[in-house]
């Protein structure tokens, strides 16, 4: 059984390290920046990049992250982190440092932090009682762990190194360019006290402190490594036994534990990005997976990338909503320039993703399909180096996505065939369109050309919404119905005097 | 180690926020010049003895616990001096050291608190020796307990102590410490071990502890080094370093504080002796509870007069026993204000300890001592001098308790003597009635003459005459031949204020002037 809070079975392949080509397009990757910010030590971007292929594998990283939300999970969770960063920082130290009584003491000290971290977590789990099979897996392995042989002994030897070390007391007199080094007298006073209770019989109240701050640099410079050699020779069973333990425990951090500080990593930034979306009002849910065939729908879901932006720069930000029985397979969306319709079909591209990662999306509820490919097509500069020109560029493009896509697919085409007469791009988009409609997948299409939207009962129409008297202002809100371009510019017209009539009056004059 | 000259349980504040209105009551009495005699034109002194001058003590036991005190000061004339110029050295001791500025490292300011502490230790012999001396002459409460303090934490063996001290923190054999393991090898939990008070050489030198032992000695020519052995040293150095300079700091308190309770001593030493040079009256006064309104004084003076006329100055004899009010009326110029004053100085003298000019005075404490003085200008001008006396005197009454002594001269006069008698007759009775006792200078014969009725007609009434405050009615004194003696003596409000006199010398008659059709005659005088 494998031991994940984010796998419900070992995965396949690992992460490849380079994202999905419908990134960029879809803005994941800026999210992706923004969300791990401040981790980049786990680089969790690969858990980001790569989607589980299942709904049962979906709704187990789900349960994690319901059960991550539970406060007493969380609040042990990040102590674990930070123990085990405090961990690596003195695992670093162990391995830079020049002196090797240094290396020596910063291990044991790096095995007694780890020691702690698994206590804590194991016991305050254990009595959390975790809902979800992930964390309910990890308890589990701990308890085991715990009890095992290997250790069990590295607790015991480092409490007795510990124990012996703390024994060392040393005495150390700097007198000119010499410094003597011997055991320390168990009974010798504190000069410094003896002082202040010469003089107390003074004092009448509390007094300034004149104690000086002194630097200390963690790597010991020559002087200080003479005089802990002396104290290794005045002490050598001690010293001995901390040798004997590095040499006996040189590796100590358990694997399946390692990945889990990794991995819960992801669940705890993603937790946190929420938190920030939630400051904005926005609504957060967990989808429903449903099957590619069966409808599909989006209630007040807004652009995850934006949102992030927006706690930012304050933009003002609009839900929108999508409902798709199960025959209606492609949505084409028309509407004027800066009506909000890319912003609405990323909205959807990238819903499908996180979808199929197992995460919250910011709308108050969402069922979607975990597709088995994400296929992106959106507008891009020339390509100047490859002398074909753009139409070509497009063709090939599309061509090439079309090849993998099946009925479990979601593409999203934006402005295709824009570098070429209208009559051209009609043509080209209607027969790109109607194999895309062969496959049976799922279509987002955005474009000016509104014949697209009135190819067949398997096609839905979403016009972006501008106010009616004050064609200027779009309200960012989608809305089904008939494709109708005409108005639009109908209206723009009338407001600026410009139709047909109005020129008439005002050139007769 | 313990002060405590100036209250037997506690120690003075040095910073205590003086009673409301003192400005006015220093203005009002005359203190300012009072002060300066005290501190024999010495600034410092003057601001150290102020304070407790000015702040009354409120019961007979405190008055007589100073007074004790006093007594011996008195005896052994030099000696208040000696402790305020002994403390004041021991306080100005840092200005001295040669070790100006705080540096950033412990070794600094350790030497310059050893430099500090060495001055101070010379002070600490002066003050035992001056113990050794004047303890056994001493029979006040105050001053054998302070003595017998001195001697007690301030033994032979204790100044050596220091002595050994200040040897060992030389550090003539290293700075030596102990230290466990931190949690990456270095040393922790650095506690400084005592050094030795000999300089030795390295061979010499002796150590406690196991025999054995590795030495590290620094390569020629390592600077690193030597600066990471100094830094070593620090460490231990700091420790100490902290706890000496608290230590020079509390010490260096102590003596303040001794120089505080000194100052006023100090001063009223050198008061006593300028009145004795100058043959003039002075008593430890007798302090009584207050509810007894005891007041009975002869040959009382005010004392800046004093100073200033010697022997020649007017006294006066003052019997006002269970009385409440103390009326002066009468003669401009008589010595009305002067008598006033004088009682108002000899009051606040009485009550902080010091002794009183006059040849006996026995007095209640009051709770507060407080002043009302017509003011000669009202520089804002924003209200009338009435209005602006009765403000005064409104927020005067806030400050006013059962037991309190308010002086007021010539309050309500700068208005009509029938508007003024008629409030000052509601402030009167009103402070009366609250256990307020009143001391009043005023030309308001209506005033006067109405409270003179009320006495009697009260006298009348109760048949034991001692049981019930009266008022006490005074004037300055004539002779026959219209000369003033400046004397004020027991007397009814006279309805004239002798304006007459004060005419006649000036005009040189007093002939009326011949009635005219449209004026009216003048009455005769």
């Amino acid at each position: 059984m494998h031991v994940s809070v984010l796998y419900r079975d070992l995965p396949d392949a690992s992460p490849t390290g380079s994202p999905p080509d419908y990134f960029v397009d879809l803005n994941l990757d800026q999210l992706s920046t923004s969300v791990f910010a401040g981790r980049e030590e786990y680089d969790l971007s690969s858990y980001f990049q790569v989607r589980l292929r299942d709904a049962a594998a979906v709704t187990y990283r789900q349960d994690s992250l319901r059960d991550l939300e539970r406060p007493e999970i969380h609040q042990t969770v990040l102590r674990f982190a930070e123990r085990m960063r405090a961990l690596r920082s003195e695992l670093r130290s162990a391995a830079e440092l020049r002196y090797r009584l240094q290396r020596r003491m910063w291990w044991l000290t790096g095995a007694e932090s780890y020691l702690a971290a698994i206590d804590q977590l194991t016991n305050d789990l254990t009595e959390a009682g975790p809902d979800s099979a992930g964390f309910q897996r990890l308890t589990r392995y701990l308890a085991d762990y715990r009890g095992h042989a290997m250790f069990t002994a590295l607790r015991a030897d480092a409490e007795r190194a510990r124990r012996l070390l703390a024994q060392v007391s040393y005495r150390a007199q700097v007198f000119g360019d010499r410094v003597q080094v011997s055991r320390a007298v168990p009974s010798e006073p504190d000069y410094a006290a003896d002082v202040a209770a010469c003089f107390e019989r003074f004092r009448r109240s509390d007094t300034a402190s004149y104690r000086v701050k002194l630097s200390s640099y963690p790597q010991m410079n020559h002087v200080e490594e003479a005089i802990a050699d002396r104290v290794e020779l005045l002490f050598p069973t001690e010293f001995a036994t901390l040798a004997e333990f590095c040499g006996k425990h040189q590796t100590f951090i358990d694997e399946v534990i390692a990945r889990f500080d990794r991995e819960v990593q992801f669940l705890l930034a993603w937790l946190d990005f929420t938190d920030r979306l939630r400051e904005l009002s926005l609504p957060s849910c967990y989808p429903t997976v449903v099957g590619s065939a069966d409808p599909a729908h989006i209630q007040r879901g807004y652009d995850v990338a934006l949102a992030d932006r927006a706690s930012q720069d304050h933009r003002r930000l609009v839900g929108n909503d999508l409902r798709l029985t199960a025959g209606e397979r492609v949505v084409v969306i028309t509407g004027p320039n800066q009506g909000g319709k890319t912003t609405y079909a990323r909205m959807i591209g990238q819903f499908h993703h996180l979808v199929a990662l197992g995460l919250t999306v910011p709308a108050e509820s969402v069922a979607l399909p975990v597709p088995d490919l994400i296929g992106t097509h959106f507008e891009r500069g020339e390509n100047l180096h490859d002398l074909t020109g753009k139409l070509d560029d497009d063709l090939v493009r599309i061509h090439r996505l079309l090849e993998s896509t099946t009925v479990d697919s979601l593409l999203i085409l934006n402005e295709i065939f824009t570098s070429t007469t209208s009559a051209d791009a009609v043509w080209l988009s209607v027969r790109v369109l109607d194999r895309i409609r062969r496959f049976g997948c799922r279509a987002i299409c955005v474009t000016f050309l509104d014949e697209l939207a009135r190819r067949g009962d398997d096609t839905i129409s979403m016009v972006a919404e501008v106010e009616p008297d004050d064609p200027d202002y779009r309200t960012l809100r989608l809305v089904r119905r008939p494709a109708d371009g005409r108005a639009y510019a109908d209206a723009l017209a009338t407001r600026y005097g410009l139709t047909t009539e109005a020129l008439g009056r005002r050139l007769a004059r | 180690m313990k002060v405590h000259l100036l209250f037997a349980e506690r120690d003075p504040e040095l910073n205590l926020r003086l009673p409301p209105r003192t400005d006015d009551v220093i203005r009002d009495l005359g203190l300012t010049p009072l002060l300066d005699t005290m501190a024999g034109g010495d600034v410092d002194l003057r601001t150290q003895l102020a304070p407790t001058v000015l702040a009354p003590l409120g019961s007979p036991a405190e008055i007589i616990y100073r007074q004790d005190v006093l007594d011996d000061f008195l005896r052994m004339p030099e000696l208040a001096d000696a402790l305020y110029r002994l403390s004041l050295h021991a306080v100005d001791s840092p200005r001295r050291s040669r070790t100006w500025l705080f540096g950033k490292e412990p070794s600094s300011v350790l030497r310059r608190s050893r430099d500090i502490l060495a001055e101070l230790l010379i002070d600490l012999h002066e003050l035992r020796t001056l113990a050794d001396q004047h303890g056994p002459r001493c029979s006040s409460a105050g001053l054998r307990a302070f003595f017998a303090n001195i001697q007690t934490e301030l033994p032979d063996d204790y100044l050596t102590l220091v002595e050994d001290h200040l040897q060992r923190l030389q550090f003539p054999t290293g700075v030596t410490m102990t230290a466990q393991l931190g949690p990456g090898g270095q040393g922790s939990g650095y506690v400084l071990r005592k050094p030795e008070s000999i300089r030795r050489t390295w061979r010499q030198r002796v150590h406690l502890g196991d025999p054995d032992s590795y030495t590290y000695r620094l390569p020629d020519r390592d600077e690193a080094g030597a600066r990471a052995l100094m830094d070593l040293e620090a460490i231990g150095i700091n420790l100490v370093a902290d706890a000496l300079a608290q230590s020079v700091d509390h010490i260096r308190s102590f003596f303040a504080l001794l120089q505080f309770e000194t100052a006023f001593y100090s001063g009223c030493v050198r008061l006593d002796r300028e009145l004795e040079t100058r043959g003039l009256p002075r008593c430890r006064p007798t302090p009584r509870p207050v509810e007894e309104l005891a007041l009975t004084a002869h040959d009382l003076y005010e004392v800046n007069l004093g100073l200033h006329l010697g022997s020649q100055v007017v006294t006066n004899d003052l019997l006002a026993d269970g009385a409440d009010l103390i009326m002066i009326t009468g003669t401009n110029q008589g010595g009305k204000s002067t008598t006033l004053r004088a009682l108002g100085l000899a009051q606040l003298l009485m009550q902080s300890g010091a002794t009183v000019p006059a040849s006996d005075y026995r007095a209640s404490v009051a709770s507060a001592l407080l002043t009302h003085y017509r003011r000669e200008e009202d520089a804002s001008m924003a209200s009338g001098k009435f209005d602006e006396e009765l403000a005064r005197m409104s927020a005067l009454i806030e400050l006013l308790e059962p037991g309190a002594l308010v002086l007021l001269n010539e309050s309500f006069a700068a208005t009509n003597e029938r508007e003024g008698s008629m409030i000052a007759r509601h402030v009167v009775d009103g402070l009366r009635a609250a256990g307020v006792r009143v001391g009043y200078v005023t030309h308001l014969y209506e005033l006067a003459a109405g409270l003179q009725e009320l006495d009697l007609h009260q006298l009348e009434k109760s048949t034991d005459s001692g049981a019930r405050p009266h008022a006490v009615f005074l004037r300055p004194e004539r002779c026959a031949d219209t000369e003033r003696t400046f004397r004020v003596v027991p007397g009814e409000p006279l309805a004239t204020s002798f304006g007459p006199d004060l005419y006649r010398r000036v005009f040189g008659d007093d002939q009326p002037v011949p009635a005219q059709k449209s004026v009216p005659a003048l009455k005769g005088a």
